[in-house]
């Protein structure tokens, strides 16, 4: 047997994905060629370094915060059902109703949560616009598109009016907290896409300026 | 209402409690640094919470639970791939060698000197070594070598084709050892030349 054809079944023969017949056979080649068995050698000291490669531990009291912070994100967002999560955003939202700002619209049978929260000022930064989609199952390679108008920016994407990126949704209900700056006193449709098993799905968020409406 | 949470976050806690060592290791391996290892670990329990009730006792879950890690995984570095002012943008995830320039990129966003120094010589190279791969032979390794998932079990959670994951696998294993190879080689040189 050649070593060429053994080569492509070394690792799986090291691996121990061969069949009997077929391990027996490298196994025959191995006891008479060096060359191969050295790979098989090296192979196996370098997953046994690999696995032991030293594994630092998180602080203890890591993981007793981590599990407490994930309960008390659900527990609050759904004491809050289909309000705005942060405290930033109700504070900023109180300070908006009061004055002017940015109105949205909603599209109720398709977005069940929108709430965008605006400062009264020329340009608005760091604020959040929370959507929130209905999944009836977890769906994983997702594509979400979203489509500016005019005016708006979103955070990290300067000048961009179309953003794409992956992720995938969770059955139920899933948050997208779309960070956008809005400059000066913008009226349009904010659209979002989602792409996902060969379907498509539109999402229309109307963002009106109330000063403009009155 | 406060005592039902009470009772969800006991719940939730005593449930993930004897997992929370694998999916911090299972976690560092994916990220190779312990910020990183945080955030993940983090995103992951947010994640995983709404779906506690699908936890069954007596189930073997850890697989379904380093899938969900791993998807976890996968969405923040694609985040971070696709947001120009992420540290992680010049990595590669299609496939290619990444250039010199981006290796080093990687190792120095990937591998903080702190951590290097706490490993010994031999193990720092070989953590070098692993982040030259690109990510897509990284992973397979990592998780076949490392955590010991078969690859059909692999496919499942990477869900990547058997057939994919296996060259992914060999070609990781050959870059390896080819590299291991060499700095054996350049340092016999220098040994020889005192």
């Amino acid at each position: 047997m050649k070593c060429d054809y053994v080569n492509l079944f070394l690792y799986d023969y090291v691996d121990g994905y061969l069949p009997s017949a077929q391990r027996n056979l490298i196994h025959n080649h191995l006891l008479s060629c060096q060359q191969c068995a050295n790979t098989v050698l090296e192979q196996q000291e370098l997953t046994r370094s690999l696995q032991s490669l030293a594994m630092p531990e998180l602080p203890e009291e890591f993981n007793e915060h981590a599990l407490t912070h994930a309960v008390n994100f659900h527990e609050n967002t759904q004491k809050t059902k289909y309000f705005s999560i942060t405290n930033m955003a109700i504070a900023a939202s109180v300070f908006f109703a009061a004055t002017t700002g940015f109105l949205l619209t909603q599209q109720p049978t398709q977005t069940p949560l929108v709430e965008m929260v605006a400062e009264n000022k020329n340009e608005v930064h760091g604020e959040h616009l929370n959507l929130v989609f209905n999944s009836p199952k977890a769906l994983s390679n997702v594509t979400f598109t979203v489509i500016l108008p005019e005016n708006v920016e979103m955070m990290g994407h300067p000048g961009k009016k179309r953003v794409v990126w992956s992720s995938q949704l969770q059955a139920g209900q899933n948050l997208l907290s779309l960070p956008i700056i809005a400059k000066e006193k913008s009226t349009g449709t904010l659209i979002t896409i989602i792409d996902y098993e060969n379907n498509s799905k539109m999402f229309e968020v109307k963002l009106k300026n109330k000063k403009l409406l009155t | 209402m406060i005592k039902n949470h009470k009772n969800n976050a006991n719940d939730f806690i005593t449930l993930m409690q004897p997992y929370m060592r694998h999916i911090n290791h299972t976690a560092f391996r994916l990220t190779g640094n312990m910020h990183d290892t945080e955030d993940l670990v983090q995103e992951f329990l947010i994640k995983i919470y709404p779906r506690k009730e699908q936890f069954n006792q007596g189930q073997n879950i850890k697989p379904w639970l380093t899938k969900v890690l791993y998807n976890t995984y996968i969405d923040i570095w694609r985040k971070q791939k696709n947001n120009p002012t992420c540290k992680k943008d010049n990595i590669n995830f299609t496939g290619c060698d990444e250039s010199d320039e981006q290796f080093n990129h990687h190792i120095c966003n990937t591998l903080c000197p702190e951590q290097l120094t706490a490993l010994s010589e031999t193990q720092q190279e070989l953590m070098q070594l692993l982040f030259s791969l690109n990510n897509e032979q990284r992973l397979v390794l990592v998780m076949h070598d490392i955590e010991g998932y078969s690859l059909p079990e692999l496919t499942n959670i990477m869900h990547v084709p058997l057939g994919t994951l296996k060259s992914r696998l060999h070609r990781a294993r050959d870059k390896m050892r080819n590299l291991l190879n060499d700095k054996k080689v350049s340092h016999d040189k220098e040994v020889a030349e005192g």
